[in-house]
């Protein structure tokens, strides 16, 4: 396979001339996933770092649909920038290939510290199954619930709190929906570990998803749409609040700071809340959000974790807080669960975002779960669309499962 | 015996002519040396950036590929074509109560015996259907269940080691099938409508043709709007406000609209195209024909078929040619309107064509062994079509 090493390096390096300015000697060079504001202000920020280390950074900014893709040309090539800051499955799936450095072994303190005080969602979902740890958190995105005030006010509810409380508000002729992940894993995620189940036994060995609770989440997620009348398409937020079309609606954080500057008509008239609580007391939303970690191939790999580790600090963290809700009226939300305080966009989201990030999880780390996602959004898209059988489809799940589990496990 | 001297055989004798020949082909390509020389800029990206990667992509095709870990690359033969291919059929049998031995039938989504089937029938006044052992159970490992059917009675299962391949197959062939169809029959009716020089008429090709021209992005976006399932989307708005819809459809959402919408969005798109080679063809015949046949009486239908459909064939077969090309590539608009935290193509993979699949398979789990035999497949259809096109047309060629 040496040839198609050699054509990928020389495409990755025609593609990098064109991305990549020249790096200084000793310069961080980082690629940060996102737009050229969200990069600015990683700049910014990276710049005190430079203040008190003297060592210069670069971050560039790489869109989405191209910074993956990217990272793994730079890494089939040896050459590209010193850290990625991008999606949090990338650490595994990069670091699973050999493209990222492993980071428990050279800075194990550094890292168990980094461990105790990250968000337990995000970090496990970052967490190989053997152990290693190829990224440090570096922002957090979750669901929340967005409702209408005067709407339930004027049908006498309370926000719904409980699965039974979205039976009552469905009874009053209030609507609800999902603006992020509905008809696929992402939403089904939440609403099993509500209900108390999971995809995977903890230790991988094989799925759980057969269960009472599965089957408990999955005739509650199917009567979402089926009786509660959620639309299969996602539902825009503000716009959705502002039409009438839906009086709560599932969504991610990003959207608080947007609702009011979209519709000032809305001003007063919404608030938002952790998500529904299920029969087991949970209400898991799922977590996500970005990781920092550095390509096996940098050469300034101490120069570079001590950036990310000042990125983790206090006094950075409540900078990007600051910018982001400044430059791009956006919610940065740190990691570390005592950073959590510093959350920008008001009292009422601070609270709501502080109680559901100590109950949400990020996707399973289990071998074969990025491979068996697709399946597993199609089998409950047979149960939403084509009436399969709960238990069927429960099954399918399950084999499904297994089967990733045995492809790609050790 | 020494191999020098063994004799030289008649064949590898070369003969004063041959010798000529070489060096009146070195002399030509020398004396044509400036001319080669400026093909140079075409030839060397050709070469680099479509005929090595084409070979490279060959080879990948039998290994299991990341892209990233190449030392991890493994070599499997044909085994990525095989899992892609792999089809089989199984009998369904008859599923029956384990304890009393009753057949089972099934009721919404749940399986009950023959005993309780009237009840729930009463009661939902649905109707239940019989229950059949669980595709996966019947399948050969490593195969999932893509259709069932019954034939003479009997239930089968017709299962896939990759059902998503063969849903992306089958999706495509009826994307390519409805547009090609439309984009040649609609494309030819305005060409004939258009066809009289006029300002309006040129005013009116404009504005067919402007959809060619325009960002296929930004049209996608655009349609995904008109689209949406909510009551402000265009389409939805005008249904509600025109009293045809009482709930707005979620068009995007629903397996039964998403090919319908691939297939308006692409005819939309490439009409125009299309009526401007049929406008050129036009123009090449000659107008003594139709004077000819009018003279003889032939009405306008007759001189349509007799004249026009025959000596626009190659029009026409070029049209269909690269209409079955752009369709079986589609990409885009699956892309911009289904891909999303639900997956690559929409719900129930309704709209994933074989490009979007090979994408995901090569760029979100990184498969690039996988994908490239997919790759490798889809030229082997498109080839085959054309080739079958060429020899058709041909075949009919007979003006």
């Amino acid at each position: 396979m040496k040839h198609q090493r050699i054509l990928f390096a020389f495409v990755l390096l025609l593609t990098l001339a064109l991305t990549v300015t020249t790096q200084a000697q000793g310069e961080v060079v980082v690629w940060f996933t996102g737009d050229d504001t969200g990069a600015a202000i990683v700049q910014e920020v990276a710049n005190m770092w430079t203040a008190q280390s003297g060592t210069p950074v670069t971050v560039t900014a790489v869109g989405w649909g191209d910074a993956y893709a990217q990272s793994l040309a730079a890494v089939a090539a040896g050459s590209g920038a010193d850290i990625i800051i991008g999606g949090m499955s990338w650490g595994i799936s990069l670091g699973n290939l050999g493209g990222m450095v492993e980071l428990s072994e050279p800075y194990a303190d550094e890292i168990a510290q980094v461990a105790e005080q990250s968000n337990p969602g995000f970090y496990n979902a970052i967490l190989t199954t053997d152990g290693k740890v190829f990224y440090v958190p570096f922002n957090l995105d979750t669901m929340l619930m967005y409702y209408n005030t005067a709407s339930f006010e004027a049908a006498g509810l309370e926000a719904p709190a409980t699965w039974d409380d979205i039976a009552a508000a469905s009874e009053a002729g209030l609507a609800g929906g999902w603006s992020w992940g509905n008809t696929s894993w992402l939403g089904f995620q939440g609403v099993l570990k509500q209900a108390g189940g999971d995809w995977y036994t903890a230790d991988c060995s094989a799925a759980a998803i057969d269960s009472d609770e599965g089957l408990a989440a999955l005739e509650f997620y199917t009567a979402l749409y089926e009786d509660y009348g959620f639309p299969a398409e996602q539902v825009p937020v503000a716009d959705g609040l502002a039409a009438g079309t839906v009086d709560y609606v599932f969504s991610g954080e990003w959207e608080a700071t947007g609702i009011n500057a979209a519709h000032p008509e809305l001003e007063g008239q919404w608030s938002v809340a952790p998500l529904p609580a299920g029969p087991s007391g949970s209400f898991n939303a799922f977590i996500g959000g970005k990781g920092m970690g550095i390509f096996s191939y940098s050469q300034n790999v101490d120069a570079a974790f001590d950036l990310m580790m000042f990125l983790s600090t206090t006094e950075a963290q409540q900078a990007l807080v600051d910018l982001s809700l400044a430059n791009a009226n956006s919610i940065h939300v740190p990691p570390q669960t005592a950073n959590y305080e510093l959350i920008g966009g008001g009292d009422d989201v601070r609270a709501a975002l502080s109680t559901q990030l100590a109950d949400a999880s990020g996707p399973s780390n289990c071998p074969g779960w990025e491979e068996s996602n697709a399946d597993i959004d199609l089998i409950l898209q047979s149960v939403l669309f084509e009436g399969m059988d709960f238990e069927d489809a429960l099954a399918e799940m399950k084999d499904v499962l297994n089967a990733g589990i045995e492809e790609f496990g050790s | 015996m020494t191999a020098d001297s063994f004799p030289i055989s008649p064949s590898q004798q070369r003969s004063p002519t041959q010798k000529s020949n070489q060096l009146n082909l070195l002399t030509r390509i020398w004396r044509a040396r400036i001319s080669y020389l400026m093909l140079l800029p075409f030839l060397l990206p050709f070469v680099v950036f479509i005929l090595i990667p084409l070979a490279q992509s060959a080879s990948v095709s039998l290994y299991d590929y990341s892209a990233v870990a190449s030392d991890e690359a493994e070599y499997v033969g044909m085994q990525n074509y095989a899992n892609l291919l792999s089809l089989e059929v199984r009998e369904l049998p008859p599923l029956f109560d384990e304890t009393t031995g009753e057949r089972m039938y099934q009721c919404g989504r749940s399986k009950m015996p023959l005993s309780e089937v009237a009840a729930w029938e009463a009661a939902e006044g649905r109707t239940c259907v019989l229950a059949f052992t669980r595709p996966r159970d019947v399948l050969t490992e490593g195969f999932s269940d893509w259709k069932t059917f019954s034939l003479f009675g009997t239930m089968y299962v017709l299962g896939a080691q990759d059902t998503r391949f063969w849903t992306s197959i089958i999706n495509t062939f009826t994307f390519v099938l409805w547009t090609v169809i439309g984009k040649i029959i609609l494309g030819l009716i305005i060409a004939l409508i258009l066809r009289r020089q006029s300002t309006a008429n040129y005013v009116l090709r404009m504005i067919f043709f402007l959809p060619s021209v325009t960002a296929s992005i930004a049209i996608t976006v655009v349609w995904g709007w008109l689209f949406k399932g909510q009551p402000y989307g265009l389409i939805n708005y005008l249904l509600l406000q025109g009293g045809q819809i009482t709930e707005p459809i979620s068009f995007l959402n629903d397996a039964t609209w998403t090919m319908p919408i691939l297939v308006i969005m692409a005819i939309w798109g490439g009409i125009g195209y299309n009526m401007i080679l049929f406008l050129a063809g036009l123009q090449n015949i000659p107008s003594e024909l139709y004077e000819a046949a009018a003279i003889d009486g032939a009405g306008p239908w007759s001189q349509f078929r007799r004249i026009t459909i025959p000596l626009l064939r190659p029009t026409t077969l070029y049209i269909l040619i690269t209409s079955i090309i752009g369709g079986f590539q589609v990409f885009e608009a699956v892309y911009i309107l289904f891909a999303s935290s639900e997956g690559m193509g929409g719900v129930l993979d309704s709209g994933l064509t074989v490009v979007p699949y090979l994408y995901d398979s090569g760029f979100r789990l990184f498969q690039m062994g996988y994908a490239s035999a997919i790759a490798w497949i889809l030229f082997a259809i498109i080839f085959v079509l054309t080739l079958i096109n060429l020899r058709v047309g041909r075949a009919n060629d007979a003006y």
